[in-house]
């Protein structure tokens, strides 16, 4: 058989290769918001992108403290006290098991550094290390290092129509409640290191639900 | 009007004044006729084509103005459409068996309608945008797509994502090694034979490329290896790595050595992949030293290393066994040249190996890294120049020219100087440009 007629049935195939991963990432999308773990992560109020049709959305990182004796964590915080910092990145795989609080927010229940990303934990790739704050000019350390640990990014997709009244929800609050703090979460779907924002509640009304409206 | 169809106009004009006898003027009537028609073809096609394209684009434009209106199912099976359109197309493309635009273009076309299939999916369904797991999710499904179609826009593209994965994200333990040399050899291997077979303008280029970003890819993930093999401490090895430079600067330093071997340099040198692989390489390994990302990992010497990362002597000992085999084949590679064809311009652009690793050992000096690599790029592009001029090649001299370009070009972004001396670097490198090639030019034509 000739060569470039063998070439038609493996393009064939690679393209009913490339059609499954389509498939698989929605088979796996459906199962991560069906079985996924329900976690709520605070965050800032939503900004709005209305030529992406997205709502970019900052989510608070959760901190803990460092009560683990990790030699690199710990050769880092001895590097950083001769350096006399009291912060810094450090770049190591951590994997993070989340918990929730009686309210449903997030809380890191177990970490531990690894090369490999874990199938069942959720993954990141830089830590930010505290040992103390500034505070009027003076310098406060913690008694115990703290751990911060960067949430899921969200970004969440609406129709045009949508993304109006989601803004002007918005705009309301926020005259609604100037200088003040605004109560925000999203809710996540989380299934080892794969994230799925389900919905983002401002002043405790689902936005997902004023789209739909 | 074509030249043809006027050339076919006059034709029986030439035959009746005696210019040329019947026969000929037979031939050349058939030769103009299936020129005209192939023109025409040509044209046709493209109108078709044209309106293929306006038809899709108004086809995407009415889906795009109620896209908002449909369901999310209609939206997931609306990802899987452009796949469904580049199956139609690649397959017509090869049984048919059209020429190299047509199979470019239903390359590029498979590539963008996985790009869309995915961000569709991810967009609609709000999964998380992970950059480093849809760069190898593309790489992985359009890497067949190179050697279907043979394709060279889509092997340049692949490098590209590769080369992202590798300098955004370090990769873990073997994949690597594995992934990324699979990912190399094989546009390698298909871009030199592409090279060697037809070598069109476009095909060099791609090879350029290609040799500018291996170098990085073997530079990072080999270092990576390598750490990652023997010390199992290092979990967080900064990229580009210093062991991995110094395999990089050694195997590019004996690719250059190479290319003036008997064996290698009966190639003419610009149909000489090592040659080539060479002298980028050893461009990006001599001006990527002074880039500012770079300073941490790049001015840290062995000492400081091994306290760092409380690595064994013995460890360090078997890492460099790699480095020193490498050594021996520069040793005797360079013996070699300096005897036998004495080639000034790989003599010296290979030594930038031996001042990288003595920089590595004793000091990790800026002055070092910057100065003497710089220099020796210098000295190599000028001897390109005066070998160029010595010798009328245009060749030998615009490599030379174009070495001591992309390193002003990348001064401009790295370095700290002013504005002005920058701005005169340029004008200077623009009259050496124009002067060489008019002082080349001229002497040919005297000569002549």
């Amino acid at each position: 058989m000739n060569l470039k007629k063998i070439l038609i049935p493996i393009f064939v195939v690679v393209v009913l290769i490339q059609l499954t991963t389509g498939i698989y990432l929605i088979f796996d999308a459906f199962d991560i918001v069906e079985n996924g773990q329900l976690i709520k992560f605070k965050c800032n109020i939503p900004s709005v992108h209305r030529k992406a049709k997205q709502l970019n959305i900052y989510t608070y990182n959760i901190t803990t403290d460092y009560t683990k004796d990790i030699p690199q964590i710990n050769d880092a915080i001895k590097k950083e006290s001769n350096l006399n910092r009291l912060g810094f990145h450090l770049n190591v795989r951590v994997n993070v098991a989340f918990t929730t609080d009686e309210h449903g927010f997030a809380k890191v229940k177990d970490y531990y550094v690894s090369t490999k990303k874990s199938p069942t934990e959720y993954s990141i790739k830089e830590l930010w290390l505290e040992r103390g704050i500034r505070k009027n000019s003076q310098t406060i350390y913690h008694k115990i290092p703290k751990l911060n640990i960067s949430a899921p990014k969200c970004k969440l997709s609406f129709s045009e129509q949508a993304m109006e009244k989601i803004e002007k929800y918005l705009k309301t609050v926020e005259k609604k409640h100037r200088g003040k703090n605004i109560s925000a979460y999203v809710v996540y779907r989380i299934k080892g290191d794969k994230v799925i924002p389900i919905d983002c509640v401002v002043d405790g009304k689902s936005l997902t639900k004023i789209a739909k409206q | 009007m074509s030249f043809e169809k006027k050339l076919l106009k006059r034709l029986p004009e030439y035959e009746a004044e005696g210019l040329i006898d019947k026969q000929s003027a037979l031939r050349l009537k058939q030769y103009l006729n299936l020129k005209i028609s192939k023109n025409t073809l040509l044209f046709r096609t493209s109108l078709y084509f044209v309106g293929i394209l306006l038809v899709f684009i108004g086809i995407c434009l009415f889906v795009r103005n109620i896209w908002d209106l449909l369901t999310t199912t209609t939206h997931l099976v609306f990802a899987f459409i452009p796949l469904m359109i580049s199956l139609g197309l690649g397959s017509f493309v090869l049984y048919k068996q059209l020429g190299t635009l047509m199979r470019e273009l239903s390359g590029v076309v498979n590539f963008l309608a996985t790009f869309a299939m995915f961000s569709i999916i991810s967009t609609t369904l709000n999964i998380e945008c992970n950059l480093y797991n849809f760069s190898l999710a593309l790489i992985c499904l359009s890497l067949p797509v190179v050697f279907i179609f043979r394709s060279v826009i889509i092997s340049v593209v692949v490098l590209n994502l590769l080369m992202f994965v590798n300098s955004d994200y370090p990769a873990d333990k073997y994949f690597d090694i594995f992934f990324n040399y699979t990912v190399l050899a094989g546009i390698g291997f298909f871009l030199f034979r592409k090279f060697y077979s037809e070598k069109p303008v476009l095909h060099i280029i791609a090879c350029w490329i290609f040799c500018i970003i291996a170098p990085i890819i073997i530079g990072n993930s080999l270092g990576n290896f390598i750490t990652h093999s023997f010390f199992g401490m290092c979990n967080n090895f900064a990229i580009p790595n210093e062991l991995g430079m110094i395999l990089a600067t050694g195997s590019l330093s004996i690719m250059l050595l190479y290319s003036s071997t008997k064996t290698a340099s009966k190639h003419l040198i610009w149909k000489n992949p090592f040659f080539l692989a060479g002298i980028a390489g050893i461009v990006i390994t001599a001006t990527q030293m002074n880039s500012s990302d770079f300073h941490t990992s790049f001015f840290c010497n062995a000492q400081e290393l091994s306290n760092f990362y409380k690595i064994s002597i013995l460890d360090f000992i078997v890492a460099f066994t790699f480095v020193a085999i490498i050594f021996g084949i520069w040793i005797y590679l360079f013996v070699n040249v300096l005897k036998t064809s004495k080639n000034w311009s790989s003599i010296i652009g290979s030594l930038i190996f031996i001042i990288y690793s003595i920089d590595f050992f004793i000091g990790g000096n800026y002055l070092i890294y910057v100065v003497f690599a710089n220099l020796l790029m210098f000295i190599t592009a000028l001897l390109f120049v005066c070998n160029g001029i010595k010798n009328k090649n245009y060749l030998f001299l615009n490599i030379g020219i174009v070495l001591l370009l992309s390193q002003a070009v990348i001064r401009m972004f790295v370095s700290e100087l002013d504005m002005v001396f920058r701005a005169s670097l340029f004008i200077v490198f623009g009259i050496l440009l124009i002067t060489t090639n008019w002082y080349v030019n001229s002497n040919r034509q005297r000569q002549k």
